[in-house]
């Protein structure tokens, strides 16, 4: 669906590290089978390299809403 | 009492007994200044007097506010107790001293800061916890300002991620606490701010004081979005610090206190990275651990091969042995056979010249000559042909 594709471009660092964060943890758990962590652990390194492709571009959007009055 | 103690001991107690009680050892006392003394040595002795009672007081040279010190003037002295035995008198030390005329600054901010505090709005439970990685980050503060460069700056190094709002305001001067409210009001409108930094650099109270105003305090609790103050250097506290869900002691350090730092979020990413691959190197290890572990049980299990092959080759042995006895067996039989057919045999006999005598009509065998009679027909059998003949006798 494009609706996902969507959003999953737009997720933010945050929900990214929750994401990541939640993911390592499974495979800390030791309760997945070696396929569920092979898949896992794909899935972890590609949010790791969108994470830090995040940090590589970001550039700092500074914007003026005073009241002009 | 029993006990009769030296004047020494007396006023030592006593001195021991005031300069322990923590409620006495840093306090506030709001008073009149009457018989001040001057002595060259730059300490002052006075009293502070209420419309009731009297208390000794010194203030030794160089104290912050010892100027104020005059005679008939109202001020706040800042200090402890103690016990003075040469004197035989108890003393307040003051450390420092705020004049309190009308409608002084210092009163002004007590008298606000009692009534804000009596209504809640410095409760430490309400303070709402920053977002940890703020998308939206509104500035209030002066867009002409030192600090809102500094601001950037920061951010700029620290968090290049987020975007940075500025709601202008003039942070000093009699509209500034309106124009901070405004500005304030303007970022909840605009609503995608995570957070507010409230910021102003250093100056004298009289600079700092919108940030005292309670319009400014009343918009900063009214706030749906968390705001962090940075207002002034780190000695300076005003009303909308109290206020504030979080105080910063600067400007550069409210901009540091609401996002991570980049270099931080990378050594992060890598600490995840290698617990990433430690965990899978794990999986992989434990997992070969238990194929090994399966491929012994396997082996331990598999069908003895070379006990199967001897099996078979005993079976065949048997079933050859069984099947050649039959055959001998079969073989014994024919050639007893054999023989006794070849006792049966009469053309030996006949070739010996004996003849097979049989009754010509029905073909049964004669063996008897009562058998026969005159004229019966038989037929002769000889070793070269038959004949047939008449009995005559």
């Amino acid at each position: 669906m494009s609706d996902s594709e969507n959003s999953n471009e737009e997720i933010s660092y945050e929900d990214l590290v929750t994401k990541l964060n939640d993911g390592i943890k499974s495979l800390e758990s030791g309760n997945l089978s070696l396929d569920q962590s092979i898949e896992l652990y794909k899935q972890c390194m590609q949010m790791i390299a969108k994470c830090n492709d995040y940090l590589d571009k970001a550039e700092i959007v500074i914007k003026d809403i005073s009241n002009p009055s | 009492m029993n006990h009769s103690w030296s004047v020494t001991e007396l006023t030592g107690y006593l001195k021991q007994a005031l300069e322990n009680d923590l409620n006495l050892t840093n306090l506030s006392v709001v008073g009149e200044v009457s018989n001040l003394s001057s002595p060259p040595s730059g300490h002052r002795y006075f009293r502070l007097k209420d419309a009731q009672n009297v208390v000794q007081a010194v203030m030794w040279a160089n104290r912050p506010g010892i100027e104020y010190l005059r005679e008939g003037e109202q001020v706040l002295a800042t200090g402890k107790m103690t016990f003075y035995g040469r004197g035989g008198n108890c003393n307040f030390q003051s450390d420092s001293v705020v004049p309190l005329g009308e409608g002084s600054l210092s009163v002004e901010f007590e008298r606000l800061k009692a009534k804000l505090e009596l209504e809640g709005l410095f409760d430490l439970n309400r303070k709402r916890d920053l977002p940890m990685f703020p998308k939206v980050v509104g500035v209030v503060t002066s867009a002409s300002g030192s600090v809102w460069q500094d601001i950037q700056n920061v951010l700029r190094r620290r968090y290049p991620l987020c975007e940075l709002l500025l709601s202008h305001s003039s942070v000093q001067g009699v509209d500034a606490a309106e124009e901070l409210r405004e500005a304030i009001e303007i970022l909840n409108l605009e609503g995608r701010s995570d957070v507010i930094i409230l910021a102003r650099g250093g100056g004298s109270l009289e600079d700092l004081w919108p940030f005292n105003e309670e319009q400014l305090a009343r918009a900063i609790f009214a706030s749906k979005i968390p705001i962090v103050s940075g207002v002034g250097h780190e000695t300076d506290i005003t009303i909308a610090d109290l206020v504030a869900d979080m105080r910063a002691p600067t400007p550069s350090a409210a901009a540091e206190l609401i996002a991570p730092d980049v270099d931080n979020l990378r050594l992060d990413l890598n600490t995840y990275t290698n617990r990433a691959i430690q965990n899978l190197n794990n999986s992989l290890s434990m997992n070969k651990y238990k194929l090994m572990t399966l491929t012994d049980n396997v082996n331990r299990a598999a069908p003895n091969l070379d006990e199967h092959r001897r099996s078979i080759d005993e079976y065949f042995q048997r079933f050859c042995d069984v099947y050649e006895s039959a055959i001998r067996e079969r073989r014994n039989v024919i050639g007893a056979a054999e023989s006794q057919l070849r006792i049966l045999d009469f053309s030996s006999v006949l070739a010996r010249g004996f003849a097979y005598v049989q009754n010509a009509s029905d073909g049964l065998p004669i063996r008897s000559s009562r058998e026969l009679a005159p004229r019966d027909m038989i037929r002769l059998t000889f070793d070269d042909g038959q004949k047939s003949a008449e009995v005559i006798d």
